[in-house]
């Protein structure tokens, strides 16, 4: 297993908001979280990836408990939040240099980097512009381009095609899909299920701080008499609204 | 090393990338420095050296008048002013000239003031008493002149007269008694003593600063100014530092820099050298300012006492101090809009308890103490050491020590908080 969860628990104060979740993902899976908004996935996301802790529960990737080798867990983990985090007021290129050096990389390695991940994602002729001036789609590739930097074996996608248009959510595709074909391991959060049923290998469907679904996309479908992924996720999660 | 490399050059692109955030740091207190150490320094010059004129209307015509006037004209305080436009003056002149504020005071003396004098103390020796109608002198002020210049007048006036009155007594005791025989011989020349006596005046006063150390240099605007607001430039920068750390929580890298292989200990010690160093280039500035800027505006040129390895040490401490409360602004500040809509009134509320703007002592008592709570106080207070009393490292310690300690507890605070923050 290249993640392994067990038993994770995460309270803010009286409110729980992941309950004794267990989960388990094999290495190379392209692996879609679904659920709906408040059920917990970025948090899941953010234990995963270090950026906060859990109340209780253990977490390994590649066999690293979460808690020993902080370093070389992280080393493991790539990730392209929701909001493409980026220093607008610093070009592409200097994005990349930086997140790149937080992830070690220096010298002829980082420069190689720079030009490989600024390819994958097509922006090389603007390497040198200010992020500030990249359209949504534009920022979304640069987003996954600095999340790619330091060639994770795991890489966490946040939502990358909010706000995004057609050729670009095209692209970042395209690219999502060699990237799983080298070997990477994807997890992928989206509320758009046709992109889940088009990308991901195996769906996790989470509410309420629990998982309550998984399997294949068609394995789901024929379990819960559906015809799309859309009508298993309302059929297990509900119509009512979430807000 | 290399990622500590990466994240000052990545903070110092993000600030000079900032143009009206440069300009905050940078021209703001240049001009601050400039304009209040220009305007202070024009009151201490007319407070201290700059003559006012004096409008003097001597209707005695005698002695005690002469006296007076020689009093006032020799004076450095005051420019004696006796006729305008080739005319005499009048009472009536010289108050609508003060009133208009045209002049700042006015000395009349009375008309047969020294016979007055005269009359009275002989009227006094001989067990009489005198009831004076009319004043000796007359002094009429401009409503806007300092207290203390007022004073200075008063009290000169004052002096003068009493001088004549002695002299006046020592001349009819003198008459009335003749020589004295039992004072010997060269009694004459004792009376000649006695009224020398009295009117000698020389080296009675001398005044002089004490300071920890000799030879050190002498107070102005531009020693008190110079470091006062340029600890008021570097608590600014704890502005844009805090912004950052707010923009970069909001926009989603901070999130993404907490599932790197880096420690928050060394993102934030990252930015706090950033900082330090644009402090300290502010402070270079600020010092320039003072040294080659102000002296072209007439004041005088800063001094920069004996050791200016002191001066970059209180800086460095300062910027310290100022970058850990930078920190702490931006881990408590929910949004951009809260540091800077509040940060700055800090700072300023900090700055004038800190007595940047007026000397503590000046302070009401219920305020004073709190001036020792002030992270600028402390800076200040050190500066003033070096600028003003020639301090010595170990005279300067105990504010190095808050100043330092100061950064220590908010900087640990920052990270636990940071730490246990919900992104």
């Amino acid at each position: 297993m290249v993640i392994h969860i067990e038993e994770l628990s995460k309270h803010y104060g009286s409110a729980e908001v992941l309950s004794n979740l267990n989960l388990d993902i094999k290495k190379g899976e392209f692996f879609g979280l679904l659920g709906p908004n408040g059920s917990g996935k970025t948090t899941l996301i953010s234990i995963v990836t270090g950026i906060i802790s859990s109340s209780h529960g253990k977490v390994s990737i590649c066999g690293l408990p979460q808690n020993d080798k902080k370093n070389e867990y992280k080393c493991q983990i790539g990730l392209a939040p929701q909001f493409s985090a980026l220093y607008s007021e610093l070009t592409m290129r200097e994005n990349l240099k930086f997140f790149g050096s937080m992830q070690g990389l220096k010298g002829k390695g980082l420069e190689e980097q720079i030009h490989f991940c600024s390819d994958v994602v097509q922006l090389v002729d603007f390497l040198d512009k200010p992020v500030g001036s990249f359209s949504g789609g534009m920022r979304q590739r640069a987003n996954i381009a600095v999340s790619i930097m330091h060639k994770p074996n795991i890489l966490f996608l946040d939502e990358p095609t909010v706000g995004v248009d057609p050729q670009s959510r095209n692209m970042i595709f395209e690219c999502l899909r060699e990237f799983n074909r080298q070997g990477m391991t994807i997890i992928y959060t989206t509320h758009y299920m046709e992109e889940a049923e088009q990308l991901c290998s195996r769906i996790g469907i989470l509410d309420h701080g629990a998982i309550i679904a998984q399997g294949g996309v068609r394995e789901l479908m024929k379990s819960h008499q559906c015809e799309d992924l859309g009508s298993v996720f309302l059929k297990l999660t509900g119509k009512a609204l979430r807000d | 090393m290399f990622k500590l490399l990466a994240i000052c050059e990545k903070e110092l692109k993000i600030l000079l990338r900032d143009k009206p955030g440069l300009a905050m740091l940078f021209l703001m207190p240049m001009a601050l420095v400039l304009v209040i150490t220009l305007i202070q320094n024009n009151i201490l010059e007319s407070s201290k050296q700059t003559e006012i004129k004096l409008l003097v209307l001597d209707l005695d015509d005698g002695k005690l008048g002469k006296n007076l006037m020689k009093g006032v004209e020799d004076s450095p305080f005051f420019s004696v002013v006796q006729k305008l436009d080739n005319k005499p003056l009048t009472l009536d002149k010289i108050q609508a000239l003060v009133a208009n504020g045209d002049y700042q005071a006015g000395m009349i003396i009375a008309n047969h003031a020294s016979e007055m004098q005269v009359e009275k103390v002989l009227k006094i020796l001989d067990g009489g008493s005198f009831h004076q109608k009319e004043p000796t002198v007359l002094l009429i002020f401009d409503p806007n002149l300092q207290s203390s210049m007022k004073m200075t007048l008063s009290s000169m006036v004052k002096r003068l007269i009493q001088t004549e009155k002695i002299s006046t007594l020592f001349a009819q005791l003198k008459g009335k008694m003749g020589a004295i025989p039992t004072l010997g011989s060269g009694e004459n020349n004792l009376w000649a003593s006695a009224d020398q006596v009295i009117h000698e005046h020389s080296k009675e006063i001398e005044d002089s600063f004490v300071m920890l150390h000799k030879d050190q240099v002498h107070p102005n605007a531009v020693q008190h100014n110079v470091p006062g607001w340029t600890m008021f430039a570097i608590f600014f920068i704890s502005l844009p530092l805090a912004a950052g750390l707010i923009r970069e929580r909001n926009d989603g890298t901070l999130t993404r820099l907490r599932t790197m292989p880096i420690s928050i200990p060394m993102l934030f010690m990252g930015k706090i050298i950033t900082y330090v160093v644009i402090s300290l280039i502010q402070l270079l500035l600020m010092l320039w300012i003072g040294k080659s800027i102000l002296p072209l505006f007439g004041t005088p040129s800063l001094d920069l006492g004996h050791s200016p390895f002191l001066i970059i040490l209180v800086g460095l401490c300062a910027a310290l101090a100022a970058c850990g409360m930078g920190m702490f602004f931006g881990v408590i500040a929910k949004s951009y809009d809260q540091v800077a809509s509040a940060g700055p009134i800090l700072i300023v509320i900090a700055a004038a308890i800190g007595g940047i703007m007026v000397p503590v002592f000046m302070m009401p008592d219920f305020i004073q103490p709190l001036s020792n709570i002030s992270p600028l106080h402390w800076g200040h207070e050190a500066f003033i050491d070096i600028f003003l009393r020639g301090a010595s490292l170990a005279d300067l310690l105990p504010n190095l020590f808050k100043m330092i300690s100061f950064f220590v507890v908010m900087t640990v605070l920052s990270v636990i908080i940071y730490r246990k923050q919900k992104l």
